[in-house]
């Protein structure tokens, strides 16, 4: 059980946590509350799934799920910023709206109801190559996966450089740490977080693409099951860093994944299937910057 | 700021209005203060000798799983085709199922199909406040004076299973994927694990929980670990998780075949589910429904086998898919010995 497969496992599981939590993220360090990430993420991947059934392509499925995306942050925004409303309250309630909504759109749209599976739904592809694949350890992580997956990573990284090392990063992180100091020293407080709020959503409603159509192709009701919520969850637990983001999210995959595996030992199944939530709750209880005030301190000694 | 307020207002009520709409759509009658009103109401029409024939169905599980809600719903359709019934099925989410009921009650519905274990708790309180009400809790160990139990053996059906997926499979390995390790779910898995066990000592049968039964995701993943350690034949019980199965074994080829569950699933992949562990939720609700409209309904917990027709491993169409007349035949003789008695499959799991 112990083969390399179970890194591209892990990969495929942290994708859609770790790219839905980076866009969070935007939105966390710039002093945006956003929940809506799992209704978000829920839409974004009806609305592709929707699009591939129609056109046939998932090019243009990709866009869809983004595009929604970018929607439901719209609406959010115009909520919470521009009507004033308790980001809590309304991100609640968007969750339990889109879950609701999705549901109703298939009915009305398909006459279906709960589940969307057709010959003519077209997936992301799926990157497989003899030369990728023959590579050891590289090529169990990466080949047959989508390009979702590359995309995701290179974006988790591509925001820790984007936060602290340009200028629009510092505005949001400025944003997020003092409104009112941003604001005195001319920094368009409201437009970084309009700004934030759409990346967000874009990443979320890729998200829910890469759930609905990267690994799959089909689409069933709620079938996000609280991903989004562990994603908000790993951006708290990740204190906003891409970095640790990462970590976070590729250990609850690589949880996942074993978890997975580890039932084939004919273990007693509730444990092993308590295993990706225990890993975290014990993870939280490492606590980074003690670990690295410790490192510190060693070193001074 | 007056301007912002008005926005603010009338953005949260819509946003609300909207998401009590979207979550109980069906659900949304009103309840609570009318209830007396409604009571009284209910006694007046029966007091007049007009007896309307209402029934609900309220599932937790939603419609669309090509699986048990749907057979149960077409079930009711039927029903109410045939006995003149008018119905009304709600999908509330967990931690509404009481007030569903109640809203059901209060409107005057007078048999209830309460579908799945996870209704239990609800219909226990609530059963008792509605003595006027029948109520039909699919799958659970209620006994009350107004509510019939109606539970399957499905460890009969799975056993059969168990027996033809040991015999077709070439590389000797089979397994189930299960939604939870709940009643039903276990006596699935028992009775497929022995069914395997009996048609081959040799066999390797193991069975997976999938944790959930609305996560396709996990379904495929787990579905692909089974295939990559060999397993050919897979059993699923797990609901909408099932359809993530389904993309995995299609997408495997020719060579590994799925086992429907609850329904016919021949037609879903076609060439690759050989046959499939069925019970009958149509014909229960049917004949449930029958039983009430004649006055024949009766309390109690009763369990349906292959006996009474209700479970069996039915097998495919032969243009769908053929599978080998010496399968069908041995299938055919233990289903006579389960009947008969003299194999009764297990409906517990050793050690578990």
């Amino acid at each position: 059980m112990l083969d390399f497969g179970i890194l591209g496992v892990t990969m495929r599981m942290a994708t859609p946590i770790l790219l839905a939590g980076t866009g969070t993220l935007y939105n966390d360090r710039a002093g945006v509350t956003n929940i809506t990430l799992e209704g978000s993420m829920l839409l974004g991947g009806f609305f592709a799934v929707a699009c591939s059934f129609f056109t046939g392509s998932w090019g243009l499925a990709v866009l869809a799920g983004i595009a929604t995306g970018v929607a439901v942050s719209l609406v959010f925004y115009f909520l919470t910023s521009v009507c004033g409303g308790d980001e809590l309250v309304v991100g609640f309630s968007m969750n339990i709206l889109l879950d609701g909504l999705s549901i109703f759109l298939l009915k009305q749209i398909f006459h279906q109801s709960g589940s969307l599976v057709d010959e003519r739904i077209a997936g992301v592809p799926q990157i497989s190559s003899g030369m990728l694949g023959r590579i050891p350890i590289l090529g169990d992580l990466l080949d047959g996966q989508t390009w979702i997956v590359y995309f995701t990573f290179a974006f988790a990284l591509l925001t820790w450089v984007v936060l602290y090392r340009t200028p629009f990063g510092l505005k949001v992180l400025a944003c997020g740490e003092n409104p009112q100091a941003a604001a005195t020293v001319g920094v368009g407080v409201l437009k970084i977080r309009f700004l934030c709020n759409l990346i967000g959503g874009a990443a979320c409603g890729l998200a829910g693409v890469q759930i609905s159509l990267g690994f799959l192709s089909l689409f069933t009701q709620g079938m996000t099951v609280g991903r989004g919520f562990i994603a908000l969850g790993a951006v708290v637990f990740s204190k906003g860093n891409p970095l640790r983001l990462i970590a976070v999210t590729l250990f609850f995959g690589f949880a996942e994944a074993m978890s997975n595996r580890v039932q084939l030992m004919q273990l007693p199944s509730e444990l092993v299937l308590m295993l990706p939530y225990l890993a975290v709750v014990i993870l939280t209880f490492v606590r980074f910057d003690r670990l690295r005030k410790r490192t510190q301190k060693q070193e001074a000694c | 700021m007056r301007k912002t307020k008005k926005w603010l207002a009338s953005g949260l009520v819509f946003v609300l209005a909207m998401a009590l709409f979207a979550g109980c759509g069906k659900a949304g009658e009103e309840q609570g203060g009318r209830q007396k009103e409604q009571q009284e109401g209910q006694k007046e029409e029966q007091d007049a000798g007009e007896k309307k024939l209402k029934a609900a169905m309220i599932t937790p599980q939603k419609l669309g799983d090509d699986g048990p809600i749907d057979a149960c719903y077409a079930g009711l359709l039927a029903g109410a085709e045939e006995f003149g019934y008018e119905i009304k099925v709600l999908e509330p989410e967990a931690g509404e199922y009481e007030d569903s009921i109640r809203s059901m009650c209060d409107d005057g519905y007078n048999l209830i199909f309460c579908i799945f274990s996870q209704m239990q708790d609800a219909v226990s309180r609530i059963a008792p406040e509605y003595p006027d009400v029948m109520f039909v809790q699919v799958l659970g160990d209620l006994e009350m004076d107004n509510v019939k139990t109606i539970n399957y053996k499905d460890q009969e059906a799975s056993f059969l299973c168990g027996i033809a997926a040991a015999k077709m499979s070439k590389t000797g390995k089979v397994a189930v994927i299960a939604g939870a390790p709940v009643g039903d779910n276990v006596r699935n898995i028992a009775g497929f694990e022995a069914g395997a066990r009996e048609a081959d000592p040799d066999i390797q049968v193991t069975h997976l929980y999938v944790g959930s039964f609305e996560d396709p995701t996990k379904g495929k993943e787990l579905a692909n670990t089974l295939l990559d350690e060999g397993y050919d034949m897979i059993l699923q019980v797990c609901a909408s998780s099932s359809m993530g199965i389904r993309e995995a074994i299609k997408e495997r080829g020719e060579n590994v075949c799925m086992i429907g569950n609850c329904v016919d699933e021949s037609a879903a992949i076609p060439g690759q589910v050989p046959f499939s562990n069925f019970s009958d939720h149509k014909k229960t609700v049917y004949s449930t429904m029958k039983e009430f409209s004649e006055g024949k309904f009766e309390a109690g917990v009763v369990n349906w086998g292959l006996e009474e027709g209700m479970t069996k491993c039915i097998f495919a169409e032969d243009d769908v898919m053929e599978v080998p007349q010496e399968i069908k035949d041995l299938v055919a003789e233990y289903e006579q010995k389960i009947i008969d008695g003299t194999i009764v499959p297990p409906a517990e799991l050793e050690g578990e």
